[in-house]
């Protein structure tokens, strides 16, 4: 599965994204469809969960799928990366997984009598690191070291990581046995954490159907090119978000770090890769401006795995009410007033 | 804000503190009346009634947990309450008033009425004002309760308390007493607390602090209002002053007419009702004749009118006289009087005048029967007079301005008989030379009755009765016809009392007052004249009887009124009639009394009442001007759909997006075909205007209309009343400290 040049050159998926042009809307929508209609040939039920992935792969962030073992996580997360047509690696976090097996190595070449780098699984346009929190923190940090920066540096050299680059992590809730969690600053690197959650019966019960005889993952065709992502991409990135939605953005998160329910509020990237995410979601809504709505929307899923609770959820202690992070966003999201025009005047 | 975190930690039953504070307020603001009212009695009623009321929509509310259940049981307690205090046997079970119930309250409620403007401050309050007392502060309690506890808006609690506590400061500024403003204004400010977010208590409270500060020291800055009427007892005028000219001006300037007394008459006409004469000069001001008791003129048989002689005719009048309002030692009797019964007090006629006089006694509130006559001469009779030019009452004052008598000279030349001077005079004053103007005189100085007033006067043309009445005497005196001037009364408005086709029932107001001159002329007698311009009748003498005078009565049956024929026989049946009607008519007349206490107290409560919903309209306005003229025209729409739904209660919030406003709306107000095209295209311009790229979206004030129109359709009566008179988005405002648009 994994496509890599044989000899690894730096900066050779280094293609800036300013070159790309911006994909009409309309043919956005034509290919985002196909993506998402491709996804759900194997994931059932879940328009929810693949629309976010698909959102947060146009964004440029970062993915985290938490949920129990065997609800497709890993299912969706190769379904995305198989349906576009572009470099997908995949690791697998255990224990005793070592930094440079995902970023790569130097190694003597005999023959031309020099190191040579033969780059990790880091380096491919979708990375899908399975069950992250089973990996040391060591490790784990180099891999999320690499997310932020979007380069690797092995023995005092520096690689750029391809373009587009995504990070698709799954992991168990960390209540689970043998799992490292993943610490607050590094939880704040992925964009958004969706949940997948049982399928209902009929899904379920499809899938035992469709399941029975072959791997409906190999029925999957790449529907977009690696061009044409990046192009839906800067689509992405031109969608408008007004001084209004902004606005609602950083009110929404200035509330999260007053709110007495919280310990941890959300930082400054989080505001960010909220407004990031909600371009994707209006992009994928056919719109080129963000609306309040789409904050609202991605509220949850971008913040939620950034903030602490003030005490454990279900105690009423002290000024905090017991009650989950969910609940205080949305709580939070129902009592930011949504500012109308701001252009100028409040 | 943190609905779900505060319930947990609510202030359990935050009614009971409500209800307490609204007691303790109403209690003591009622408590501010002891600067009025005597004893403490009526106290201890009104506040059994408030306690009972609040007490009553605590439990009930408690109990039912509905908060308009208890507001409702509250109105039927203190009906019933009053109605066992009040309602005596009548009431059904002591506590339900039955019709005679009600005929009962309204007897008592007149009682309190009259005895209202009948008292002097402090007032005793007796059974009636005790009732209304009650009455009032039940109603008062009940609006209270249901504007804080149904409505959820304690602030407006505070008028109906400010309507009570300005009460004493309405009868007479200097009753006011902070004493009892203070706390009240405490209490109104705890009571409105808990709609303070913490973060603004301090400055509330600073804001609070500052208004009741304001409110005590800015009497002191500001002119009194009422200051004219300060001299005034409750509701009376006509102050007892030995020269009632000085009030005379005052009670006509008053913007208020109050009813001064009621008569019936057997004259349909009505009767001059002569309170006292002015006929010498003290100095340069005309001065009633000397007042000392002159014992054994008992009014019931006054003496005949000087100088009427025999061959004049004369009709016999009866009229049944009640004085509401007016203070004073005169009775308000006809010229010529011919005797007063059912009066009470000591009292005594002047010889000359006629004037029925007391020096201990007091007109108002007397009922009593005068006899009069009316007085016919023909003009021949008059012109016939010889002249009586030696009396001394036709003796000009001394320094009289001589333009007087040149004037009068020039105005009379073409005249021939004393009695035609007389009518050239009143001719010329009537003629369209000269204005009536009650403030044209205080204006430019020249008000009262002196003489040094009378060539200003001249010159201005204009002036009140005192101007002309004292003028055209005077003018009268340089010609050599004994003259002075009468203050009284106008004949008043006229009404018929249905089943009493023989006499006529006046209505006399306070605007009635009135000052004429009367002319003496040998062998007729004292003959008034009316030279103020449009006011009063003028004496209507035939003036050129083609009869023979020897034949006088056949001619002037046309010109002596009606009563003519009512002789003696009627009289007797007239007061003991007249005794109930005037007394009714009187009882709803002397809510004149308290009407513009009652009239400031609605006006205020109307203005008070009505600001939020002025507010609301001029914002509105403001946005519809700025949808016209294209500023952010999707933006201020929107606003005012989404202000306009709030204020109908619809459940939106300000956090919601435009889309989870349309869909609430198009949901919750079933919104279908044009109305739901027009919110969904104003929500479409709404976004496109605050969150693309484009500079303005889409938005009509008519697509506003209809969304607005058809939210209206969809909301109760209740919430569009609500909506119309307290916006909630305007009490968020005011509250919030900003009243600006958008």
């Amino acid at each position: 599965m994994n496509s890599f040049p044989a000899k690894f050159e730096p900066g050779h998926a280094d293609v800036s994204l300013a070159a790309s042009d911006a994909m009409p809307l309309d043919e956005f929508l034509i290919a985002s469809n196909s993506i998402l209609s491709a996804i759900e040939t194997v994931i059932d039920g879940k328009r929810d969960a693949v629309e976010l992935a698909l959102m947060v792969l146009l964004a440029e962030g970062h993915l985290l799928i938490e949920d129990v073992p065997g609800v497709g996580k890993t299912m969706l997360a190769r379904a995305l990366a198989r349906s576009v047509d572009c470099s997908v690696s995949r690791i697998q976090f255990t224990p005793d997984l070592l930094p440079a097996d995902i970023t790569g190595v130097s190694v003597f070449n005999q023959s031309d009598r020099e190191f040579e780098f033969k780059p990790g699984p880091v380096f491919a346009n979708i990375v899908i690191g399975d069950e992250i929190n089973r990996a040391s923190p060591k490790t784990q940090s180099a891999l999320l070291e690499s997310m932020e920066e979007r380069q690797v540096t092995v023995d005092g050299k520096t690689y750029t990581l391809a373009t587009p680059f995504t990070v698709v992590a799954t992991q168990n809730p960390i209540e689970m046995e043998g799992t490292y969690a993943l610490p607050e600053a590094q939880r704040d690197r992925f964009m958004a954490r969706i949940s997948m959650g049982y399928p209902d019966s009929s899904a379920e019960l499809s899938m035992l159907r469709t399941r029975a005889t072959s791997s409906p993952l190999d029925a999957i065709t790449p529907v977009v090119g690696t061009a044409q992502l990046r192009a839906m991409i800067a689509t992405t990135r031109n969608v408008f978000a007004s001084g209004a939605v902004e606005q609602y953005a950083v009110g929404l998160a200035q509330r999260t770090r007053r709110d007495p329910d919280l310990r941890l509020g959300a930082s400054p990237r989080a505001t960010l890769q909220l407004v990031r995410a909600s371009k994707a979601r209006a992009a994928l809504d056919g719109r080129d401006f963000v609306l309040p709505d789409d904050i609202n929307a991605l509220a949850i899923p971008v913040l939620a795995h950034r903030l602490i609770p003030a005490g454990r959820v279900g105690v009423t202690m002290g000024g905090y009410s017991g009650a989950s992070i969910e609940e205080i966003i949305s709580r939070i999201v129902a009592d930011t007033p949504v500012p109308l025009g701001a252009r100028g005047r409040a | 804000m943190r609905g779900a975190a505060r319930a947990g930690v609510q202030v359990p039953r935050p009614e009971l503190r409500t209800s307490i504070l609204l007691f303790l307020g109403l209690a003591i603001a009622f408590g501010g009346l002891h600067s009025v009212l005597a004893d403490a009695d009526w106290w201890w009623a009104g506040t059994g009634i408030i306690f009972l009321v609040f007490g009553t929509a605590l439990a009930v509310r408690t109990v039912l947990r509905s908060r308009s259940a208890g507001t409702i049981a509250a109105a039927l307690v203190a009906i019933a309450a009053i109605t066992l205090g009040f309602g005596g046997q009548t009431a059904f079970l002591g506590v339900i008033p039955t019709v005679d119930t009600w005929s009962r309250f309204g007897q008592i409620w007149t009682h309190g009425q009259e005895s209202i403007s009948q008292q002097s401050i402090p007032a005793t309050a007796g059974e009636g004002i005790t009732l209304i007392l009650c009455v009032t502060i039940a109603s008062i309690a009940v609006a209270m309760d249901a504007m804080a506890l149904w409505l959820r808006a304690p602030a407006l609690a505070g008028i109906p308390l400010l309507l009570v506590l300005i009460v004493p400061n309405v009868v007479d500024p200097s009753l006011a007493d902070a004493t009892f403003f203070v706390p009240v204004a405490i209490i109104f400010l705890l009571l409105i607390r808990p709609r303070i977010r913490r973060s603004q208590a301090t400055a509330a409270f600073g804001f609070g602090a500052v208004a009741v500060l304001g409110a005590l020291l800015l009497p002191l800055a500001l002119p009194s209002v009422v200051t004219t009427n300060n001299t005034q007892a409750l509701g009376g005028f006509l102050t007892n002053g030995i020269n009632p000219m000085i009030d005379l001006g005052r009670n006509l300037r008053q913007s208020t007419a109050m009813t001064a007394l009621t008569y019936t008459s057997t004259n349909f006409n009505g009767e001059y009702l002569r309170l006292t004469t002015l006929d010498t000069f003290v100095g340069t001001e005309w001065r009633p004749d000397t007042v000392r008791p002159i014992t054994g003129n008992d009014i019931a048989k006054i003496g005949a009118a000087p100088g009427l002689g025999a061959r004049v005719a004369t009709a016999k009048v009866t009229s049944r006289v009640t004085v509401a309002n007016s203070v004073g030692q005169w009775l308000p009797v006809p010229y010529p009087a011919t005797s007063v019964t059912g009066e009470s007090g000591d009292w005594f006629w002047e010889p000359d005048a006629l004037s029925v006089r007391s020096t201990s006694a007091d007109m108002r509130g007397q009922k009593y029967t005068v006899k009069s006559l009316v007085v016919a001469p023909t003009s021949n009779q008059l012109k016939d007079a010889p002249s009586s030019s030696g009396s001394p009452l036709a003796q000009v004052p001394a320094g009289l301005d001589p333009v007087v008598a040149a004037t009068a000279e020039a105005v009379t030349a073409n005249a021939k008989t004393d009695y035609a001077r007389a009518v050239a005079l009143q001719d010329w004053f009537r003629g369209g030379d000269f204005t009536y103007s009650e403030k044209a005189p205080v204006a430019q100085g020249y008000d009262g009755s002196g003489l040094d007033v009378i060539p200003t006067f001249l010159s201005t043309k204009a002036g009140y009765c005192v101007h002309f009445a004292s003028t055209m005497a005077l003018m009268a005196r340089t010609l050599g016809i004994p003259s002075r001037i009468v203050v009284g009364f106008l004949p008043g408005t006229p009404s018929t009392i249905t089943g009493r086709p023989d006499i006529e029932l006046f209505t006399v107001s306070s605007h009635d007052l009135h000052a004429w001159p009367e002319l003496y002329f040998a062998g007729v007698g004292w003959v008034r004249f009316e030279p103020t311009p449009g006011r009063g009748i003028v004496p209507n003498f035939p003036a050129a009887p083609v009869d023979d005078p020897s034949t006088p009565n056949v001619d002037e049956s046309t010109a002596v009124p009606t009563p003519a024929t009512t002789t003696a026989p009627p009289t007797t049946a007239v007061p003991g009639d007249a005794n109930n009607d005037p007394q009714s008519t009187a009882g709803s007349s002397k809510s004149g009394s308290t009407a513009p206490l009652g009239l400031l107290a609605l006006s205020l409560v109307l203005l008070v009442l009505l600001v939020p919903a002025a507010t609301r309209e001029v914002i509105r306005r403001r946005r519809f001007g700025a949808i016209r003229r294209g500023e952010r025209p999707a933006t201020q729409a929107w606003t005012e759909i989404a202000e306009t739904a709030r204020d109908l209660g619809y459940a939106v919030s300000v956090a919601s997006t435009p889309r989870d406003l349309a869909e609430e709306l198009e949901y919750a107000a079933a919104l279908t075909g044009p109305a739901r095209d027009a919110i969904l295209l104003l929500r479409a311009g709404v976004e496109g205007e605050s969150f693309s790229r484009a500079e303005s979206g889409e938005a009509t004030v008519d697509s506003v209309q209809l969304v607005l129109h058809a939210l209206r359709a969809r909301s109760s009566g209740s919430q569009r009343v609500r909506a119309a008179l307290l916006p909630v988005t305007i009490v968020d405002r005011a509250l919030a400290g900003r009243l600006r648009t958008s």
